[in-house]
């Protein structure tokens, strides 16, 4: 079983996806819609039943890479070197978790170039997965910049009204921030001499200095906006509304989550001077779109924008929490982004539900939607309370743990990032009280129609996880906690504080 | 004797394909509408043969006709890539000619005069051969731009070339007459041991002039004015020989003037280079934000790929030759392909494409070109993991590598720019709706032409891991050193 390149076929089994979707399109041209979502679906699935095999066979005990698959391509330009470990098996299994889950919210609102969308969506998986095993960095950067095509396309072409600003404004901004990295990288490879990044990890030694600091800028310029970072966050509010529901939650729970990897993959292990020498910056940024973001949430008339602020405002936690460098902090900020991938997706799945229904994501259209739709009622008060924090739901184990980890770093930044929670608490509240409490205003209100089947088995298997880990976040800590413990020792030890 | 019959047998492939042209050119004259299709075969085969005939292993270096010709692996690479891409455009014209007036058999034949010369220009090693290799390209182009004879924009465009092209022949005589009075030889590889310090000042306004007249030919700043005007004048199959070869041939004697003659002048000319490459990555991405036509778009396009291209110049590295080859193989394939799918579009349709939102809707119905265009898009753009982006990483490779970072870092910023009007074609293909999208089905010859550039663009990590292709540009980059 082991001996199979099992990461290759899991990165590269939704292709096998679009070949089937072109010729069920073909040979049935009528009900290819339909066949095409059943394709996608299936293999998704698979995608899916394949990561758990991978999950089985992983080793927690140890923070070396596994799954190693190493093929030197292009005649000595790059590698195709594969390999996870605690890290990035956790974003993998989001990933490959999420997208039939997407696929499925998508079931009965896309309506329009359905074989699109569905490749579009499997070629994303591809490169999400291939992001997170991709061991060489110009391969990394392959899959990392990929992804910007099929996201492009998501959002242009299935998003709302202003799509084709917001398309530009994502695809460009990212862009702008990768190439810095694409610099960086070209010259880690040309000192190092490999492209493969457990041997760069071995042999890239540079002292600290200007060098070191603009390397890490470049890195940081990439990873930032991915992230988002205040300030470099504004094309993701614009991205976030107007994409559509499915796109919006692959972009929150995992696009954005390739920002943190970045941080933990190359600018802690490969720059760790640098790193110590920017945490207060971090520092800063982190406090400010934790308070800034979560106040701009707080006058949001639009719901899937107040979501996309406090994404904004969760990062700024899991910035923070890499950035103390600290066993607590770096596995309260895996734990938070993993958290916030479940959570955010959540909440993005359920305004799609009620938008569905309204065609509109205005707050003040809503409202009393608790007397016609309980049990949804239910499904957003449970996912609020997570993005709020609330123990007992995961959202609370990251938070906690990162900010007991820079209470230890930095007792002010700590008083900032704790009351970030408060903040949270004031605009989900805020939020849930206007949608669903208060009295019907608007008439359509009244004829709302609760959860259907599909929309349960989106949200279920969320709300179990969400509430599992926040009940018992033990099974992910342990995943992550070797290789979390091999990154802060070696970061200490190199970074010499 | 024996020298003479050693010379001929060198320049051999350049014998038969002018033989070729000139009984071409006596049967069109003679069968005129009749034969177009046996002129359209004969040259598309005589071409892939002699592409082929590039490919065998060479000596290293070889001389003919006292050393007014060379042979080496940069030219037989160089002649590969312009007879097979000459080849390709008399092939993908095939259509359009057979529906034009009775002269279209010149076509063809011009297309293979100026590639004769653009296959003598490659291999040229004194500033005679080099002069008239030159011009035996550009007569044909000049006549090529005009081709539309009844459209009033390609006369114009024709014009405009011919004058600004003379202007720039003048330019290279000056410098090359500088030159020979300054160091007493005319021979490219006896030059540099010829120059005497006391004459650097006017070797060093020679070159500048000898370059000025170079860099028009691959439209790079500040010598591009003519580009955009001739692109959009010309019919659009003229328009894809004028993207692609000519640019080959100018480039290859772009390096091969600057890595032999002037090797020792490196301080003098990078400078000149620094500032053509990053002027023109910086005009070719801003300027063509606003232009809505598309050939006028794509001549900004490639006057920003020269200037990618001549980036991995400036370092004054031979090693980094490869980097430029590589850069201009990739530039060269995703036009053709590009130009694959407007000329396929553009004799399908009645209506004129000529500008970009011409193109709306293309998505609904025309799902394979718009993947098509989307991709050379994306490809030009340098999005991974296409090869347009492996282009740029093998030219930024070579500068990092000599210390340039930070044009390196203006250079991929200015490209962010570019990208912003290669992917306005996917929001005009995917995004936008129209009304009425008509069905376009592939012709035959431009469907295989499409399929090949979009496997190389799109699988260039397989083409690079398993062709030899890698290994053959890498010998054509040592042939200088």
């Amino acid at each position: 079983m082991t001996n199979l390149p099992l990461l290759s076929i899991l990165t590269f089994l939704p292709l096998i996806g679009l070949p089937f979707i072109i010729i069920g399109k073909l040979i049935n041209s009528e009900n290819y819609e339909i066949i095409s979502k059943y394709i996608a679906l299936f293999v998704s699935l698979i995608a899916f039943i394949i990561s758990l095999i991978i999950l089985y066979n992983f080793d927690i005990s140890t923070s070396n890479f596994q799954f190693n698959e190493h093929i030197p391509i292009m005649n000595g330009l790059m590698t195709y070197r594969m390999g996870i470990d605690g890290i990035s098996i956790l974003f993998i299994l989001l990933s490959t978790f999420l997208t039939p889950i997407c696929i499925i919210a998508s079931w009965n609102i896309i309506n329009d170039r359905v074989d699109y969308y569905m490749c579009s969506f499997l070629i994303l998986e591809t490169l999400m997965i291939g992001t997170f095993c991709a061991l060489d960095i110009v391969l990394f950067y392959l899959f990392f910049e990929s992804v910007l095509i099929p996201m492009f396309v998501i959002i242009g072409v299935w998003g709302g009204e202003r799509r084709v600003y917001s398309a530009f404004k994502f695809f460009l901004y990212t862009l702008l921030g990768s190439v810095l990295m694409l610099v960086a990288i070209i010259y880690i490879v040309l000192i190092s001499g490999t492209t493969e990044l457990p041997v760069i990890y071995e042999v890239f030694n540079i002292d600290h200095g200007v060098i070191q600091n603009l390397l890490w800028l470049a890195f940081f310029a990439s990873f930032a906006v991915k992230m988002p970072m205040w300030p470099f966050h504004t094309w993701l509010p614009d991205a976030h509304v107007e994409a559509p529901t499915a796109g919006s939650v692959i972009l929150a729970a995992i696009l954005l989550k390739m920002g943190g990897y970045g941080f933990l993959r190359f600018s802690l292990p490969l720059l760790p001077d640098a790193s110590f020498y920017f945490s207060d910056f971090i520092f800063v940024l982190s406090v400010i779109a934790i308070i800034y973001t979560s106040i701009v949430a707080y006058v949001q008339e639009d719901i899937k924008k107040l979501i996309a602020y406090s994404s904004v405002a969760h990062m700024g936690f899991v910035t923070m929490g890499i950035f103390t460098f600290n066993i607590n902090g770096v596995q309260g900020g895996i734990f938070q982004m993993f958290s916030h991938g479940l959570i955010s997706g959540a909440l993005f799945l359920s305004v799609g539900v009620i938008y569905n229904r309204m065609h509109t994501r205005q707050i003040v259209d809503y409202g009393g939607v608790v007397s016609v739709m309980p049990k949804f009622a239910l499904f957003l008060m449970v996912f609020t309370l997570a993005n709020i924090g609330l123990p007992g739901t995961s959202g609370f184990v990251g938070e906690f743990l990162t900010i007991m980890a820079i209470f230890s770093f930095n007792k002010i930044f700590a008083f900032f990032a704790a009351s970030g929670v408060i903040l949270s608490a004031v605009y989900g509240l805020w939020l849930y009280r206007k949608v669903i409490f208060e009295k019907i205003t608007n008439e359509s209100v009244k004829s709302l129609k609760d959860l259907t089947l599909g929309e349960k088995a989106t949200l279920i298997p969320l709300l179990i996880l969400i509430i599992l880990f926040g009940i018992y976040p033990a099974p992910v800590l342990d995943l992550i906690s070797a290789s979390s413990i091999a990154l802060v020792e070696s970061v200490n030890l190199s970074g010499g504080n | 004797m024996v020298d003479l019959y050693k010379s001929l047998t060198i320049i051999a492939p350049e014998l038969i394909l002018a033989l070729v042209a000139m009984t071409l050119l006596m049967i069109g004259s003679f069968y005129q509408k009749k034969s177009i299709n046996l002129i359209i075969t004969l040259s598309f085969i005589t071409l892939i043969i002699l592409s082929i005939n590039e490919l065998m292993p060479y000596e290293n270096q070889t001389f003919a006709f006292n050393a007014f010709f060379i042979e080496d692996k940069l030219s037989s690479f160089a002649k590969f890539v312009i007879f097979f891409t000459s080849s390709l455009s008399i092939i993908m014209s095939a259509n359009w000619l057979r529906n034009y007036d009775k002269s279209a058999f010149e076509f063809p034949v011009l297309i293979l005069f100026s590639t004769l010369g653009m296959a003598l220009m490659v291999s040229a090693n004194d500033l005679v051969s080099l002069y008239l290799a030159i011009e035996l390209q550009s007569l044909p182009l000049y006549v090529l731009a005009t081709f539309n004879r009844n459209d009033s924009f390609s006369s114009e465009s024709g014009v405009k070339y011919f004058i600004l092209g003379a202007l720039s022949s003048g330019l290279l005589l000056y410098g090359s007459s500088l030159i020979y009075g300054f160091t007493g030889s005319i021979f490219l590889n006896e030059i540099s041991q010829l120059i005497v310090p006391s004459n650097q000042l006017g070797i060093t306004f020679g070159l500048a002039f000898l370059l000025a007249g170079i860099i028009f030919k691959i439209s790079a700043v500040p010598f591009h004015m003519w580009a955009p005007d001739v692109y959009q004048g010309a019919a659009t199959p003229v328009t894809s020989f004028f993207a692609s070869v000519p640019k080959m041939a100018a480039m290859i004697i772009l390096i091969r003037i600057l890595y032999v003659p002037f090797d020792n002048f490196i301080t003098s000319w990078s400078q000149i280079i620094i500032f053509v490459s990053f002027s023109s990555i910086l005009l070719g991405s801003v300027v063509a934000i606003w232009q809505s036509n598309i050939k006028r778009l794509i001549a900004y396009s490639s006057i920003a790929h020269m200037g990618f291209a001549t980036l991995a110049l400036s370092t004054g590295n031979k090693s980094d030759i490869e980097s430029i080859l590589i850069y201009m193989i990739i530039y060269i394939v995703a036009n053709i392909g590009f130009f694959s799918c407007l000329i396929n579009i553009q004799n399908r349709t009645e209506k004129n494409i000529d500008n970009i939102s011409d193109l709306a809707g293309l998505s609904v119905n025309n799902p394979s070109l718009a993947i098509s265009i989307a991709l050379y898009m994306f490809s030009f753009a340098g999005i991974p993991p296409l090869a347009g982006f492996f282009a740029k990483y093998y030219v930024f490779m070579s500068l990092v590598n000599e210390g340039l970072i930070l044009l390196a870092t203006f250079a991929l910023i200015a490209s962010v720019i570019g990208a912003f009007y290669y992917i306005r074609f996917v929001k005009v293909m995917f995004f936008d709706d129209v009304a009425d999208a008509k069905k376009i089905t592939f012709s035959r010859s431009l469907g295989l032409i499409n399929t090949l550039c979009f496997i190389f663009i799109f699988a260039f990590i397989f083409v690079q891991s398993i062709t030899p292709l890698a290994s053959i540009i890498n010998d054509a980059s040592q042939a200088l050193n």
